[in-house]
Order: C-alpha cells, then sequence, then structure tokens
C-alpha cells in the first residue's frame, strides 16, 4: 500500500491547488486539512506497527548513476515524521492571525516544506536524502525573508548560505562512497549500501569530515551555531516553531542515519571531541540565554544547549543515552515550539519581544500564564514532564562514558532552569508595571487554545507513560548499536 | 562519402533560413513592412525546427544511426527551436525598438552559423563557420549603438581576432605538417610535436569564444555592453554549439596536450568569476559572471571522450540562462535599469514573474529539485568517475559562494516598496510569457525527468 507516497505527496499537491484558489480562508483551511490528515496517517501507521519494511517503496529513477526514488520508514523515521506532523498544524494554526500579506504564497511554501521535510526523512537513498535535505532551504528562504521581523534579510541570507556551503561537500562524499561501492561491485545509492563502504584513509576522512560538517551546522554543534541566533529570531512564529522543533532534529537524524552507521569507527574515535563541542553548548549557550533581553533569541541559545546535551548522548555510544537523545529530540520539538508559539502569542498583541516591557502579566493572562508554566517546564526538564525522561536517560547513558563531561552538561541543564525561572519571573510575576498591557492584552483565544493543548497533552503523556514511545525507539537504537558495534 | 555528402537534404533548413532572412530584409527596406519581415522569419524558422525534427526519423532508420549524426540532428533541431523561442520574444522589440532590417538577418545568419558548426567534422569548415558567426556577433552586440554597446562590439573585435588568430596558426601548423582536416582522422593520429602545437593553439582559439579563465575577462564587458536581448541569444543557443564544439574540438587534441592545464583552467574559470560577482549589485553583471563560471562547470565535461553530462549541462544551463534574461530583459524594460534595486518596485505588483526569476537563479545556482542542480549533479559524478575529486570539490565549493550572488538577487522583495499595488505592470506580448513558461516547466521537470535525456544522449552521440 503506497502509504509513503501519499504522505510524501499529500502536501506538494495540495501546495500546488492552493495556486489556484484566491479566497484566503479556502486556502488556510485547506492546508490545516492537509496537514491534519498527514498526522492522523502518520499516526495510525506509528500505532499500528509491525514490520514497517512492508512499506518500502522503490522505483529505478536515475538508471545511469544507479539511483532510485527509494522511500522507507523504519521506527527512527516514524518518530521524527509523527513530530513534523504533529507541529504542522500547529503552526499552520497560529499563522491564521499571524500572516496578514501575500498569504497564497505563505501557504504554499508552508506545504512545500511539509513535503520536503517528510521527504527528507522518508527517504532511503542518499541521493533523494540530499535533494529533500537542500529543498527545505528554498521555503525558509522565502518564509524568513519575507514575512519575518526586521533584520529578517540579514537573518534569511546568513542561513541559506551557512547550511547550503556546509551540505555541498556532502554531494562530493556521497559521490566518493558511490564510486567505492561500485569497484566492489556495489552501484547504487541505497543509505544501506553505503554502510558497506571500503574506503581507507586519507579520503575515508575527508568523507567523514564533510558528512559531519552538514549535519553539525544543523543540529547546531557550537561553533557552527551562529546562523540559529539570527534565523530563530527573526522568522514568523509558525517559522520558528518549524525550525527549532523539525528542522534542528534533522541533524541528529543525520548522525544516527548517515555518520555513525557509515563510518563507526571513525564516529568512535572522535566521539569525545564532539560529545565535547555538546557539552560546551549546553553550558555556553545557556550563558548567552541567560543574558538575553528578547525573549525569542533566548528560547533559541536554550535550543543550542538542547541539542549540545543531544549530541552528547548520541555520542556516548550507549543504548540508554541514545534512547534519551532520540527522545530528548522529540521533547525539544514539543517544547521549544511551545515556547515559540507561545511568544507568538504575546508578540502578535504586543508587538515587542524585549523583557522588560513585560511585567506581571499572569494576573492578565491566567490561562496563556499557566500554559507557558507547562511548557517552560518540560523545557528545563522538570519530572513528569517529557524533559525529566529524556534528560535523565541521557546522563545515565553517557556518565558510562564521558563522566566530565556529563558534569559539565548538567551544569547547563540548571543553568537552563536559573535563565528559565528567571525570565518568568520576570515576564509574569510582580507589579504589572507597563499599562498598555492591560490595553492590549488579552486572553487566548478557541484557536490559540487549540493548538497549545495538543503540546501539554503530549508534555504529560511522554512525561508520565513514555513506554509505548520508549519500547519502539529501543527497538531501532538496539539495531544499530548492533550494526555499529560489529 | 561521408554521410553529409551522401544526404544533401539536410541543408534544407539552411537554404531556407537564408533565404527567409534575406527575403525579410528586403521586405523590410522596400516594403518597409515591419510585420510581414517578422513572420517570414519566424516561418522559416519553424519550418526548420520541423524539418530537422522529422529528419530524426530517417537518420535513425539508416545506416548513419551509429555515427553520432543523430546527435547531431537532435543538437540541431533543439538550436532551431531555442531560437525559434527568442526570436519569437523579440517580436515587440522589433517592431518598436529595432530600426535597421540587419537585424533579422544578422541574427538568422547567427543562427544559421552556430547550428552549422554542431554538423561540421572538417577543422577548416569549423573556422568558417566561427568566422562568420563571430562577424554576425560583432555587429550585433553594438546594435542599439549606445556607448556602451559599442564599446562592447570593439572589444568583441579585438578579442574575437586574438581567438581567430589562434585558429590560423593552428591550421597553418597543421597544414605544414600535411595532417588532415578531418575530425575523425585527427583523432586517430598519433602524437607528434605539431599536433602538440596546433592543438594548444586550437584549444587556446576556443577557450577563447567560450570565456574560460583567463581570457574570461573582456568577455564580462560584452556580454554586459551588448544589449540585453542579445545577451539572451549569446549565453543561450550560442554558448550551447561553442560548447559543443569546445567538446569535440578538446577531445581530438587533449592527448597530445598536458592535462594539468586543462584543469587548472577549469578550476580558475569556476572559481575566479564567482569570487569577481560577489561584489557586484548589478543584475546582469552578475549573470553574466555566473555564465562564465557556468561554461567552467560544463568544462569538466571535458575529462572523458564521449560523455552525455556536458551536453546535458549545456543543454540546462542554455535554457535556464535564457528564461534568467529574459526575465531581465522585462524587468530592464520597465525601470530602465538593471540594478538589483530595480526589483524593489516590481515584486508587489508582478509577484508571479519574480518567482518565475527567483526558479530560474535556484536553477543556475545548483538548488535541488531544479534542472542545474541534477546538470552539476552528472558534472561532479564524472569528476568522481574519472578521479579527479579536485574538480569536483572545487565546483561544490564555490557553487555554495556563488548562491550568495543568487540570492543577493532577490534581496530586495524583502523590503517592499510603498507603491499602490495594482498587478500585472509588464506588458508585453503573450509570445514572452508563452517562452518564459515553456522555460520554466522545463527547469522544473527536466531535471527530474533526466534520466531518458541523458539516455538518448548516451545512445545517440
Amino acid at each position: 500500500m503506497p502509504i509513503l507516497v501519499i504522505l510524501l505527496l499529500l502536501p506538494l499537491i495540495a501546495g500546488i491547488a492552493i495556486v489556484f484558489f484566491r479566497k484566503a480562508e479556502i486556502i488556510k483551511h485547506l492546508s490545516l486539512a492537509v496537514s491534519l490528515i498527514n498526522l492522523l496517517l502518520s499516526s495510525w501507521l506509528f500505532i499500528k506497527g509491525g514490520d514497517l519494511s512492508v512499506y518500502d517503496i522503490r522505483y529505478l529513477w536515475l538508471k545511469e548513476v544507479g539511483i532510485s526514488i527509494s522511500l522507507g520508514v523504519d521506527n527512527l523515521s516514524m518518530v521524527m515524521i509523527i513530530l513534523t506532523n504533529l507541529l504542522m498544524p500547529l503552526a499552520i494554526l497560529s499563522s491564521y492571525s499571524f500572516i496578514k500579506h501575500h498569504i497564497k504564497k505563505y501557504y504554499f511554501w508552508m506545504m512545500f516544506l511539509h513535503f520536503a521535510m517528510i521527504g527528507v526523512f522518508t527517504s532511503k537513498d542518499a541521493f533523494l536524502f540530499y535533494i529533500f535535505w537542500e529543498m527545505i532551504l528554498i521555503p525558509m528562504y522565502f518564509i524568513i525573508g519575507i514575512w519575518g521581523g526586521e533584520e529578517r534579510v540579514y537573518a534569511a541570507v546568513k542561513f541559506f548560505i551557512y547550511t547550503f556551503s556546509a551540505s555541498a561537500l556532502f554531494l562530493v562524499g556521497m559521490i566518493i562512497i558511490y564510486f567505492n561501492l561500485k569497484s566492489n561491485g556495489i552501484a547504487s545509492f541505497e543509505i544501506s549500501d553505503l554502510y558497506k563502504n571500503t574506503l581507507t584513509g586519507n579520503i575515508r576522512l575527508f568523507v567523514f569530515l564533510s558528512f559531519l560538517l552538514s549535519f553539525a551546522v544543523k543540529t547546531p554543534i557550537i561553533p557552527l551555531h551562529t546562523w540559529l541566533g539570527d534565523a530563530h529570531v527573526q522568522a514568523p512564529t509558525a517559522g520558528s516553531v518549524i525550525l527549532a522543533g523539525v528542522l534542528l532534529k534533522m541533524g541528529g537524524y543525520g548522525f544516527l542515519r548517515f555518520l555513525i552507521p557509515t563510518f563507526p569507527d571513525l564516529s568512535i574515535k572522535y566521539s569525545y571531541i564532539i560529545s565535547f563541542f555538546g557539552a560546551i553548548a549546553a553550558i555556553y549557550a545557556g550563558f548567552v540565554a541567560w543574558m538575553q533581553e528578547d525573549i525569542k533569541k533566548l528560547i533559541a541559545y536554550s535550543s543550542i544547549s538542547h541539542m549540545g546535551v543531544v549530541v552528547l548522548g548520541i555520542f556516548s555510544f550507549e543504548r540508554v543515552a541514545i534512547n534519551g537523545a532520540i527522545l530528548q529530540m522529540i521533547n525539544h520539538g514539543i517544547s521549544s515550539a511551545g515556547l515559540f508559539l507561545a511568544v507568538g502569542i504575546i508578540y502578535e498583541r504586543m508587538h515587542t519581544r524585549i523583557i522588560h516591557n513585560y511585567g506581571g502579566i499572569f494576573k492578565l493572562v491566567p490561562f496563556y500564564s499557566t500554559f507557558f508554566m507547562i511548557i517552560m517546564l518540560s523545557s528545563i526538564g522538570f519530572p513528569t514532564t517529557n524533559g525529566f525522561v529524556g534528560e535523565l536517560l541521557i546522563f545515565q547513558g553517557s556518565f558510562k562514558t564521558f563522566k566530565l563531561l556529563t558534569l559539565i552538561a548538567l551544569s547547563g541543564v540548571i543553568i537552563g532552569a536559573v535563565y528559565m525561572l528567571w525570565v518568568y519571573e520576570r515576564i509574569f510575576f510582580g507589579e504589572v508595571i507597563n499599562e498598555d498591557l492591560k490595553v492590549s492584552l488579552c486572553e487566548i483565544n478557541i484557536r490559540e487554545w487549540l493548538y497549545l493543548l495538543p503540546l501539554v497533552f503530549s508534555i504529560f503523556a511522554i512525561g508520565i507513560y513514555p513506554d509505548p514511545l520508549l519500547d519502539k525507539i529501543d527497538d531501532y537504537t538496539t539495531k544499530l548499536l548492533f550494526e555499529v558495534l560489529r | 562519402m561521408t554521410f553529409l555528402t551522401a544526404n544533401l537534404s539536410i541543408f534544407t533548413p539552411y537554404i531556407l533560413l537564408l533565404l527567409g532572412g534575406v527575403l525579410s530584409l528586403f521586405v523590410w527596406i522596400e516594403r518597409k513592412n515591419k510585420k510581414l519581415s517578422f513572420d517570414i522569419t519566424s516561418m522559416a524558422l519553424l519550418f526548420s525546427v520541423v524539418f530537422t525534427i522529422s529528419y530524426l526519423n530517417i537518420i535513425s532508420n539508416s545506416s548513419y544511426k551509429l555515427s553520432g549524426y543523430l546527435f547531431n540532428n537532435i543538437a540541431i533541431s533543439y538550436i532551431f527551436l531555442l531560437s525559434l523561442l527568442l526570436f519569437l520574444t523579440q517580436k515587440e522589440l522589433i517592431d518598436k525598438d529595432i530600426k535597421f532590417g540587419e537585424y533579422i538577418t544578422l541574427f538568422v545568419l547567427a543562427i544559421i552559423s552556430s547550428s552549422a558548426l554542431i554538423l561540421s567534422d572538417n577543422l577548416f569548415t569549423i573556422f568558417l563557420l566561427i568566422e562568420m558567426l563571430s562577424i554576425t556577433l560583432y555587429a550585433l552586440t553594438g546594435f542599439d549603438k549606445s556607448e556602451l554597446s559599442i564599446e562592447a562590439s570593439i572589444k568583441y573585435i579585438i578579442v574575437g581576432s586574438f581567438a581567430t588568430l589562434f585558429f590560423i596558426l593552428g591550421l597553418v601548423f597543421l597544414k605544414l605538417s600535411n595532417t588532415s582536416l578531418e575530425l575523425l582522422d585527427l583523432s586517430k593520429t598519433s602524437t607528434s610535436f605539431s599536433l602538440t602545437l596546433a592543438g594548444i593553439f586550437f584549444i587556446a582559439g576556443i577557450f577563447f569564444k567560450i570565456a574560460l579563465f583567463p581570457m574570461h575577462s573582456w568577455s564580462v564587458d560584452i556580454y554586459c555592453g551588448s544589449p540585453t536581448y542579445i545577451t539572451t541569444a549569446l549565453v543561450s543557443f550560442i554558448k550551447f554549439s561553442l560548447l559543443v564544439l569546445a567538446y569535440r574540438i578538446y577531445s581530438v587534441f587533449s592527448p597530445h596536450i598536458p592535462w594539468q592545464i586543462t584543469h587548472l583552467v577549469i578550476m580558475l574559470t569556476i572559481a575566479v568569476p564567482t569570487i569577481s560577482a560577489l561584489n557586484s549589485n548589478n543584475i546582469k553583471k552578475i549573470l553574466v559572471y555566473s555564465g562564465i563560471s557556468h561554461a567552467g562547470y560544463a568544462s569538466i565535461g571535458f575529462m572523458t571522450k564521449s560523455n552525455p553530462y556536458l551536453y546535458f549541462y549545456a543543454f540546462v544551463y542554455s535554457f535556464t540562462a535564457a528564461g534568467a534574461f529574459l526575465t531581465l530583459n522585462l524587468i530592464e524594460k520597465k525601470t530602465n535599469s538593471t540594478d538589483i534595486s530595480s526589483l524593489k518596485d516590481i515584486w508587489e505588483r508582478e509577484p508571479y514573474l519574480i518567482m518565475m526569476m527567483s526558479i530560474f537563479l535556484f536553477s543556475l545556482a545548483g538548488v535541488p529539485p531544479f534542472a542545474g542542480f541534477f546538470a552539476k549533479f552528472y558534472v561532479f559524478y564524472l569528476a568522481v568517475e574519472t578521479s579527479n575529486i579536485h574538480l569536483a570539490i572545487v565546483g561544490a565549493v564555490f557553487s555554495a559562494v556563488a548562491a550568495y550572488y543568487y540570492i543577493k538577487i532577490l534581496i530586495p522583495i524583502f523590503t517592499p516598496s510603498k507603491l499602490k499595488p495594482d498587478t500585472f505592470i509588464i506588458k508585453s506580448h503573450p509570445y514572452t510569457f508563452l517562452v518564459l513558461f515553456i522555460i520554466l516547466l522545463a527547469s522544473i521537470f527536466i531535471g527530474i525527468f533526466s534520466s531518458p535525456i541523458i539516455d538518448l544522449i548516451a545512445k545517440t552521440i
């Protein structure tokens, strides 16, 4: 049953259909409907479980160079697809009131972005993966550039150039592996075939570094993180949600799918350095976030700090830690998406993101403040929320391999709690100093309830009963470690 | 008896085009009827396209099927088709702006010579046709008589004369050593001093023509100075036929010259114009510099003797660049400048046009899923296949650098002007938009469906 083709092409078809409609209402509702259908389909597929390889599709595409359109999922891809399909309807719902001009183009680019993201997670052919990986840059460039904040031009150009340059050498590395495989008799770009490469010496190191570079910029790993501070802040709310929620996870996905299985020995050899940068990210980004005046920039740097912890988890090569890292990727997707959505709500009303313009708004918008509190607790890893489970698993695993780095990263988590609680206190507690707040800040309406509730539900569901999700993740991790340790 | 002498009917479209060109000049001058003039030429071009496409059938059933003539025919039909499309977009131009009927005749002569270059298999014929092409282009580049275009034209004459000089020297050396001038015979001759010398001259001459480093510097001024409608023709079908020709000449002489020179030239051609374009704020200059670096990418395809990847790259580049320059032409007509800031006023009122231009720019930059990415991929594939990984690395790195100036062109659309938004302010003949739409579809889908095309090229060369 070609369910993967439906999941992949439905947003694209909706995007093309949008070009022909005129009324904004129809366009908005169509995009929402399509993303919800995608969510239902992928959830059904995930809950059904069973052998996921029956859904594999392979169609020989470019015969002369051995490339096929090969789609398939395993547990890791499914988890990422669920995250994508969960965040897209929320992003679209939040755009209803945020996007006021060039509406048709906006929803077209969002649908195209959705298509490209699903493509990244379902492609089993390396070339197809690369195509979708780069295809994401086009809609993000336009979304940040047209509908973003004041410095949007700088942010959009920086984001595009940074990410495009980093993955340019990935293409060359991929072709090198292909020819190495061809000399051994396998002539295909399938990802599972890439694992069988027999490269040696300097070429092997070069290809490893080219892979590492492109995923390190996406994750991001310090010192390649500077694009994130601008891109996340200047993007419109939905853009930030997708950037922080999904695009960052693609870096982690790339590590797990490409880097580690293709070069297990080199990954283990350089795991200390990479985890070192991950742990440093947790502390350094934490300190930078502490000092921020702009809420969105604070959340952006907290994303860097979280992804640093995830990188530490992945490269400690412990089963528990990798489970935690994958789970934490989902958790961070949910919590940072929630934070950006929440900031978007007050930004729409007050048109400012600077923290000292706010104060004591808990009395004015109690429901909103409660939502913000729950999402913030998830972000700092408070028990009963999903963040706690993820971080606990990561640190439990990584402590076995990297004691010092785990301690550093733990301090980073503590710093995270510090600045988050401080921000919360400055914005929500105390006296209402700013008179404009009393006038303009109204309570959240039904549409906003609708997109905040699923996040809160997931936060507690995963926090209290993570087993169904963790079991599937563990299936994947044991398979990965078996292949790597072989 | 070669294919050409056995089947003289292949010359029918050329004769008809020549007659059409001369007749349209006559009609223009004597009858003062520009419309009829235009119609005669477009009819002649249309006939040529139809004829060459139907000729494919005859060749594929004859014994010449496997000796490369089928590919020649396909390439010629593509050149005629592209030049027909470009000529159609110039209808308004011819009706209003062009004052001299020689324009059409010169254009037709350029088409004839560029397409006949693909048929020629004798170095002397190649020399004659290149001269014919160059002379028509010297006149065309200076056609609107502005200071800039006359300067471009004179520069072209000077540079073109150097290329001619190299060609003649090559011919002299070959004749002195009594070597045959037929390409087929030359490819079987063993290395000798005269062959090496002649090879260096011929390759220098043809590299002059396709503007590889270090012969690219004046061609920037030439392409920039000439009127945009001529630059469109220059970068599209003329560049295509010159690249095919360069490949043929290079394949013949490559065993006799040191390979390091070519590699160095290719890498510098990719790198230097890319860096020079970074500073520019003029869309036309950026596109011209990028065109030179694209010739460098295509030249990566010189590495093996008959691979389809160079032809595919030249094919994709020719129509994508044509699309980009056509939209630039429309923008220039409205705002009278090709500066990047002229896009500011157009975005709110012509969003579809700007979106089309952005697709052409992304295709040129090599962003998936557009055709330009696939062309670059095939060329990198060839580079790694022939163990020239350094070419692939330089190509990939400078693709990324080049992406900056492509998206720089699009920056003004992010800060829209405060003008009143009434859409579709650019009025042009429907032909222009039809042609742009065809090229847009090609840019989006040719990459995805590149397999049958590569297959076809590989089977027929």
